[in-house]
C-alpha cells in the first residue's frame, strides 16, 4: 500500500532547510527535520513504506533495517497529523 | 470604532490618560460598540457594554475591566493578523514575546519600558499585509506580585499603568518585525539561546488569535517573517534582569 499522497489542503514552505507544514483543520504547524522533509517529499502516493526505507536508506547510505524503524514512525506521525493519507 | 461614554469627569480624565495612545477620531464608523459607564459620584460604579450590563460594582476593578472589554472588542474585530504577545522596541529591532495568558508577557513588557526600551503592545502583535508591525500601545494591568517584583507600588489586585507612566515611550509607526523571543519563567537562571528560524511559524499560528479566519493570509505572513527573523529561547528567573540579558546579548550595540 502506498503512503500519501499529501492531504490538499495543507500549506507548506521551506525555511532554512526546514520544512514548515500548515494544517488548517487542525490548527497545528508541524516542521520537519532534513530526514523528515525527505520523508514528506516521498510520501506522494507512488512509493510504498518499503520504498521509501530503501530509497532514504540507499541516499544516506545505511542499512534499511536501521531506518525502518523511524521512517514508519515518521510516516505515522505525518498520518496523525492529518498531513499525509494513511497508508 | 468603540466609544466610551461616562458621565464622570475624574474618570473620563483617568480614561483619557489610559487611552492616550491611541488615534481618536470623529470619521464615522460602521458598527460602532458602546461601552457605558454609570453611577453617582461616591457610589459604585457599573460598566455596561451595549445593551448588557457588566456588574462591577468595586471601584478598584473598574478599570481594568474596562480596558478587559475594549481589549476583547479590539482583538477579535481586527481584520489584521493578530498574535498573542508583547512586542518592545530598542536599537532599531523590534523584538515580539509569543506567549499564553498568565506566562508574563506584561510583567516582561513592563520591565522592558523600565529599562528603557519603547513599548508596541503587552498583548497583541498586530501584522499588517505587508507583514509590519503595527503598535497596539494597551494600558499595563500588573498584579500585586508583579508590581512588587518591579518595584512599583500596586493599588490593588491589578494596576493599570501606561507607558508614561514607568517613564517610557511608546512606538508610534509600523515597522519590520526583527526579533522573536520565547520567553519562559521558572528557570533557576536566566539563560537566552537561539532556535531555528522555522519554530517562528510555529509560534506565530499556535499563539495567534484568528489565524482561522484566514489560514493562507496566516501561513503566509508566518513564513515571510520567519525567514528574516531571529528566533530565541529565553529562561529566566527574574524579569529584569532577563531584559538586560536580552540588551545586552542582541539588541545593543
Amino acid at each position: 500500500m502506498v503512503v500519501g499522497p499529501v492531504s490538499p489542503h495543507v500549506l507548506e514552505a521551506e525555511i532554512d532547510g526546514d520544512k514548515s507544514l500548515y494544517n488548517p483543520r487542525t490548527e497545528k504547524v508541524t516542521i520537519l527535520n532534513g530526514t523528515a522533509s525527505d520523508i514528506w517529499r516521498l510520501a506522494d502516493g507512488e512509493h510504498t513504506v518499503g520504498e521509501i526505507i530503501d530509497l532514504l536508506a540507499a541516499s544516506y547510505q545505511v542499512e534499511a533495517f536501521e531506518i525502518a524503524g523511524d521512517v514508519e514512525s515518521a510516516i505515522a506521525q505525518l498520518s496523525q497529523a492529518g498531513l499525509i493519507d494513511s497508508p | 470604532m468603540i466609544r466610551i461614554v461616562t458621565q464622570h469627569p475624574s474618570l473620563a480624565g483617568r480614561i483619557d490618560d489610559l487611552l492616550g495612545a491611541f488615534e481618536s477620531t470623529t470619521k464615522p464608523a460602521r458598527a460602532v460598540n458602546i461601552i457605558q459607564v454609570t453611577g453617582e459620584p461616591g457610589e459604585a460604579h457599573r460598566l455596561h457594554r451595549g445593551c448588557h450590563r457588566v456588574v462591577f460594582d468595586e471601584d478598584e476593578g473598574l478599570l481594568p475591566s474596562l480596558i478587559g472589554l475594549i481589549n476583547q472588542r479590539a482583538i477579535y474585530g481586527t481584520c489584521s493578523f493578530a498574535v498573542h504577545s508583547a512586542v518592545l522596541a530598542h536599537g532599531g529591532r523590534v523584538v515580539a514575546f509569543p506567549a499564553d495568558s498568565g506566562d508574563g508577557k506584561t510583567t516582561l513588557a513592563a520591565a522592558g519600558i523600565l529599562e528603557g526600551m519603547a513599548y508596541a503592545t503587552d498583548e497583541a502583535l498586530v501584522l499588517d499585509d505587508s507583514g509590519q508591525v503595527v503598535p497596539y500601545p494597551k494600558p499595563l494591568a500588573l498584579s500585586e506580585w508583579s508590581c512588587e517584583t518591579l518595584g512599583l507600588e500596586p493599588k490593588g489586585s491589578e494596576t493599570l499603568f501606561t507607558a508614561g507612566d514607568l517613564g517610557g515611550r511608546v512606538v508610534n509607526e509600523s515597522r519590520p518585525l526583527t526579533d522573536i523571543v520565547i520567553a519562559s519563567y521558572g528557570a533557576e537562571h536566566q539563560a537566552l539561546d537561539r532556535r531555528p528560524s522555522s519554530q517562528a511559524v510555529a509560534e506565530l499560528i499556535g499563539k495567534s488569535f484568528n489565524h482561522y479566519k484566514d489560514p493562507q493570509r496566516a501561513f503566509r505572513l508566518s513564513t515571510e517573517i520567519a525567514r528574516r527573523v531571529r528566533v530565541w529561547k529565553l529562561d529566566y528567573d527574574d524579569p529584569t534582569q532577563a531584559i538586560k540579558l536580552l540588551r545586552e546579548s542582541i539588541l545593543d550595540g
